[in-house]
């Protein structure tokens, strides 16, 4: 019956045609293997819990600002690959010569993209949280799900975007790597940092941290040095979340009114 | 006369090229042709229809309804076979045609019918990247025949196909034309297969429109003095034209009778009146189609 539907045969479809087998092989082996990398599977005899989370966290902040780096390059080349085979190589033109709208392909095209990597990449960080942490924690899987799912909705959105005003692979890649990366350089002034991923799971975490310490204590000071750092990471967090959110909207707007008018001759 | 496509002053240009400058044409209902050399503006046309490229200025009705405004209920109703397609290369034959049928909400059994009768049937396990270039092609045509369309719209369906497989694809396409009345549009530079089959032509040169009309019409305005006439007994009509005067008889083949004629209306005429005698196939001015279009590029001022 749900295959039946026009628009989840045109995702299933999309799906089928981007991700081979080849391509999903390497996708679970970079992923897996960049992921559980980075996280350390010792048995931490702290009896202190505060302490637990707190090297956890950490833990976790590590893994994901490193394992990031490879998950967006990743992101990114998928993205132009599959605009290029839609635009360059005709695809997009004989799909929309079916009876399929634009709005329509152009929405599964995206949930094609960002689905498997997505699913794989937060998998990984949670089997490794879960299985090999032992560390089961709300908190850390919210912000694992719902970050990672903007992160990666942000990186294609303006992959995307900027595919088709380019209308090159290559150049696209390099010009969304460039511009994903460039809060890294030294030169830049330090809001760019806010661009940044590591920057908003860490704002994350940091918040989470902060709010665990501010309950764990009794003392009046402690509790209001640890309140004041849990609001100026959520500070740091919504100056994040906005930016990513923002970008992520006005490339997906842009982009679906671009393709929309675009000539497919 | 009741007309499928009309256009009306459509006008595109990409970048300082003028593809379609204020084309207009109406389409009848049966088999058209749309016929112009390379770079004429017939892609873009056919573009248009499929909304996939959008007019600067003009518009075009597709079965009553306007390409920008309800492209997707015109893609309903119609089937397009474009020129340049691409097809997922590591999907098989058998499984892109299902996801074809789920997208035109038409049973798959309809498109192995359809597989079945222009030959595609037999490579359904084949991956789509190890199909030769006319297979490729009639993937796209089952495709465009898919779900029973009122209209299917081919440009360059022949190219690519050996000559067998071009003869089997027209006696399908006349054959699907009168059994299901669906009609057509052919865009194609095949001239000679063309004029075996479409009823309505519509000769496009720089964007504009040269000329339109039945084969018959445009025979008779572009005629050449020399004319070939293609019959099942060629002795009686040899002789038919001698006694009353109708033409030079120029040469005489197994099947054909080429003439040298002043009149082509008295001469389409006075056979018609020995069809009882002799079975006429068709008359066409010797260089078909071509001719005409050579002549009506000639006359015209473009």
């Amino acid at each position: 019956m749900l295959l039946r539907n026009r628009n989840i045969s045109l995702l299933i479809f999309e799906l089928e045609t981007l991700w081979s087998k080849v391509l999903t092989y390497v996708m679970l082996v970079i992923f897996i293997s960049s992921t559980l990398s980075y996280y350390n599977s010792s048995i931490l005899f702290d009896t202190c819990e505060l302490c637990v989370i707190s090297l956890r966290f950490t833990e976790i902040w590590n893994a994901f600002t490193s394992s990031t780096v490879i998950y967006t390059v990743f992101l990114v080349a998928i993205t132009a690959v599959s605009w290029s085979n839609a635009i360059d190589r005709k695809l997009a033109k004989n799909i929309l010569s079916l009876p399929i709208s634009r709005k329509v392909f152009f929405a599964s095209k995206i949930i094609s993209i960002v689905i498997p990597p997505y699913l794989t990449y937060i998998a990984s960080h949670l089997f490794s949280q879960i299985y090999l942490d032992n560390f089961i924690n709300f908190h850390s899987i919210l912000i694992t799900v719902l970050l990672t799912a903007l992160y990666t909705l942000y990186v294609v959105s303006l992959t995307t975007l900027i595919f088709l005003i380019v209308k090159n692979s290559i150049a696209t890649v390099l010009l969304t790597i460039s511009i994903l990366f460039l809060p890294l350089a030294g030169s830049v002034p330090p809001e760019f940092k806010y661009a940044l991923a590591s920057n908003c799971y860490s704002a994350a975490l940091d918040y989470v941290h902060y709010s665990y310490c501010a309950s764990a204590f009794n003392n009046p000071l402690l509790v209001r040095k640890y309140l004041r750092k849990a609001n100026l990471a959520l500070s740091e967090l919504h100056t994040s979340l906005i930016i990513f959110t923002s970008v992520t909207l006005i490339s997906l707007i842009v982009s679906y009114i671009y393709f929309k008018k675009i000539d497919l001759d | 006369m009741n007309y499928i496509i009309i256009a009306e002053d459509l006008f595109k240009k990409f970048g300082s090229i003028i593809a379609l400058n204020k084309f207009n044409a109406v389409f009848p209902r049966g088999i058209c042709g749309l016929i112009g050399p390379n770079g004429s503006g017939k892609t873009t046309f056919i573009n248009i229809l499929a909304g996939l490229v959008k007019p600067d200025s003009g518009k075009v009705e597709v079965l009553g309804l306007d390409s920008t405004e309800n492209s997707l209920l015109i893609r309903e109703k119609v089937g397009f076979l474009l020129e340049e397609m691409y097809y997922p290369s590591n999907l098989t034959v058998e499984k892109y045609l299902k996801y074809v049928a789920r997208l035109k909400r038409t049973s798959f059994k309809e498109i192995k019918e359809i597989s079945r009768e222009i030959g595609l049937l037999e490579y359904f396990d084949r991956k789509i990247k190890t199909l030769s270039a006319g297979m490729y092609k009639m993937l796209g045509l089952t495709q465009a025949l898919a779900g029973n369309p009122e209209l299917v719209v081919l440009d360059e369906p022949v190219s690519n196909l050996d000559p067998l497989r071009r003869i089997r694809l027209l006696d399908f396409i006349v054959k699907i034309s009168k059994e299901k009345d669906t009609s057509f549009l052919i865009s194609s530079h095949v001239l000679p297969e063309l004029e075996e089959i479409c009823e309505w032509i519509v000769l496009i040169h720089k964007g504009k429109r040269i000329d339109s009309g039945t084969l018959s019409d445009l025979y008779l305005k572009y005629s050449t003095e020399f004319y070939e006439v293609m019959a099942d007994n060629v002795h009686v009509l040899y002789d038919y034209i001698r006694e009353h005067n109708l033409g030079e008889v120029v040469e005489v083949t197994k099947s054909k009778v080429k003439v040298r004629i002043k009149n082509y209306s008295e001469f389409n005429k006075m056979l018609a009146s020995i069809s009882d005698k002799v079975k006429i196939f068709y008359i066409r001015p010797v260089g078909g189609l071509k001719e005409v279009f050579k002549n009506a590029v000639e006359k015209s001022k473009y």
